[in-house]
């Protein structure tokens, strides 16, 4: 039983909180558990030395047993990599990329974001235009590549035209699921304790729409980068992927995997600010994990 | 019956009834009120015409599925009636009632504010200044017993817990009304007792108008002034009981008392009436 307010008896109970435990000592008991080889450092250590091994392997099968002309080697991936990273003209690639794929997915989520909100909020839009966006969706991104070269010429806008296309899609689909599975109950209980429209967008509605928005963003920005690399594939005059593509016809393996390397890069970055943004929101909106560990803190 | 019904509008709907106290100590009032969802083959509740006077607590008890939740929807203006009137206030139920408190069936608190938001919410609302609503949701943290857990989420308090927050935060604005879904249902005995002896304490000092809903006959004759016996689906009034069992009341005292047994036995002949040709229909 809890604490009662009404009882009359006079039983001594120990205080909720766990008095008779010291913090240190209960943080310890309830804490995540260490196996040996389980610690974060122990993981962190066997992930390094996995890739370790593969690269190794690489180096030393390269050659002998694989073609070096195909596989290369890791020592000249890293000096393409370093030269891409260090030569005013791989920088002006990786920039034409960064931009292109920035642009095209803050458009996209933003597009995407939109449209689910104004159709989930008139439905009559939402049932005209529904099947038609379902329609357009089944058509494959790439497809369209062809046209927005054909539309916007081959610079920077029609990458960014399908970065925009290809992340949207994933962000409308979404949010207008997501908004369906808005509680109606926690919309009716605000509306009788005299929340107004905007108080059920703040307190309800945004809230439930934040993990399917981050699960979205986190969809959606490998796809706008696809869309944007295999633009630069079809036409382009600079970018990683007219470099990859380049390189891998002038039989350069080592530079095309250079720029693979900056890729898998930028979309390392890209993930791990995703998913900082998540988890900063979740706890903020007190969902995540970590808004246990601050209620905790707060007592 | 439909030819009870006054054809305008604007003349009040007691008129032909005399006896009727005054429409000022008048809380809710359904008149004549039929409802049915849309698509559904049968009214969810059929000609219900019952009145709660101010600062009453009133049960209302019925078979599963007989439309007593419906009743409270209908008084909340959550849905409004497909023929008959309700009022509140001796005003004309339209929209969402938000001089009225509901504590649903399931506790409905976000999982996004810790309990003390979820209590201060409705304050947040009404403009009520931030020390003032500070006081407002401490006093009703402490009258509920939850000191000390103002800072955790709903997620993790227990569903008793959870029940005590949603009837502090529905009680902390002083509504006219609170509307209140069996909300004791899904708990343990003794949770239960604790907190039907802790609503009992609580309303005693408040002393506002309580619509409770119950499937519990003891319940229902511990807390309440009157209870309102439902027959089963679609919902009629079989019969308003009231309980003449003074306050300030004990739950431990009442269970003993003859009266307890007398009303008990009662409501137990009527329920179980409702109880068999709710069988009978079904068979
Ligand atoms: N959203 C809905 N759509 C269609 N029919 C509904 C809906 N909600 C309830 N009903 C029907 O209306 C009738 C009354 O439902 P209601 O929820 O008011 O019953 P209740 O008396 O509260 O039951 P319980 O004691 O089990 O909570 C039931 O027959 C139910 O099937
Ligand atoms: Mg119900």
């Amino acid at each position: 039983m809890e604490v009662s307010t009404s009882s009359d008896v006079d039983v001594e109970q120990p205080e909720t909180a766990g008095a008779a435990v010291d913090g240190a000592a209960w943080a310890a008991m309830v804490g995540p558990k260490r196996g040996r080889f389980s610690g974060p450092y122990a993981i962190t250590l066997m992930r390094i030395a996995t890739v370790l091994v593969i690269l190794v392997f690489w180096q030393l099968a390269s050659g002998p047993i694989l073609p070096a002309y195909a596989v290369s080697n890791p020592v000249s991936v890293a000096e393409a990599a370093k030269n891409l990273l260090t030569s005013s003209a791989g920088w002006s690639d990786i920039q034409t990329t960064g931009i292109e794929l920035v642009v095209g997915f803050a458009l996209g989520v933003l597009i995407g974001t939109v449209l689910a909100l104004v159709l989930g909020a008139v439905p009559v839009a939402g049932r005209v235009l529904e099947p038609l966006i379902a329609a357009v969706n089944g058509i494959p991104k790439i497809a369209l590549a062809p046209l927005f070269l054909l539309f916007f010429g081959i610079g920077t806008e029609s990458k960014i035209a399908i970065a925009v296309f290809s992340a949207s899609f994933i962000m409308f689909y979404n949010l207008y699921l997501g908004l369906r599975l808005v509680d109606g109950e926690l919309v009716e209980i605000v509306r009788v304790m005299g929340g107004r429209w905007q108080d059920v967008l703040r307190y309800v509605t945004l809230p439930s729409l934040a993990p399917p928005f981050f699960a979205g963003l986190k969809a959606s920005a490998p796809l706008a980068m696809l869309g944007v690399i295999a633009g630069e594939f079809i036409a382009s005059f600079n970018g990683l992927g007219h470099l990859l593509y380049i390189d891998s016809q002038q039989l350069d393996a080592a530079g095309t995997f250079g720029a693979l390397v900056v890729l898998v890069i930028m979309s390392l970055i890209i993930n791990s600010i995703l998913t900082w943004l998540d988890n900063l929101v979740l706890r903020l909106l007190g969902l995540g994990d970590r808004g246990r560990a601050a209620a905790a803190k707060s007592r | 019956m439909q030819w009870r019904r006054p054809e305008s509008v604007g003349a009040p709907a007691s008129a032909s009834r005399d006896a009727r106290p005054a429409v000022e100590d008048e809380a809710l009032r359904f008149e004549d009120v039929t409802f049915g969802f849309a698509g559904s083959a049968r009214p969810a509740i059929r000609d219900v015409s019952f009145r709660v006077a101010r600062r009453k607590f009133v049960a209302v008890i019925g078979p599963s599925g007989c439309g007593k939740s419906t009743i409270l929807n209908l008084s909340a203006g959550l849905l409004s009636p497909v023929r008959g009137e309700v009022y509140f206030g001796g005003r004309k139920v339209e929209k969402i009632n938000a001089e009225a408190a509901y504590v649903t069936q399931s506790a409905n608190l976000l999982p996004w504010l810790t309990v003390e938001r979820n209590i201060g919410l409705a304050l947040k609302f009404r403009d009520v200044g931030e020390s003032e609503r500070r006081e407002r949701v401490a006093r009703w943290i402490s009258l509920v017993g939850l000191e000390g857990f103002e800072h955790h989420y709903p997620r993790e308090l227990s569903g008793g817990m959870q029940k005590r927050a949603s009837i502090a935060r529905a009680l902390v604005y002083d509504p006219s009304i609170v509307l209140m879904d069996e909300p004791f249902g899904p708990l343990d005995a003794i949770t239960r007792l604790n907190l039907q002896q802790e609503l009992l304490d609580i309303w005693q000092q408040q002393s506002g108008t309580v619509v409770f809903v119950t499937h519990d006959l003891s319940e229902a004759i511990c807390l309440a002034d009157e209870v309102i016996v439902m027959s089963h689906g679609p919902a009629t009034v079989r019969k308003v009981l009231p309980v003449p069992i003074e306050r300030p009341r004990d739950i431990g005292a009442i269970l003993e008392s003859p009266e307890y047994a007398s009303i008990y036995r009662e409501l137990w002949e009527l329920f179980h009436a409702e109880l068999d040709t709710s069988r009978k229909v079904a068979a």
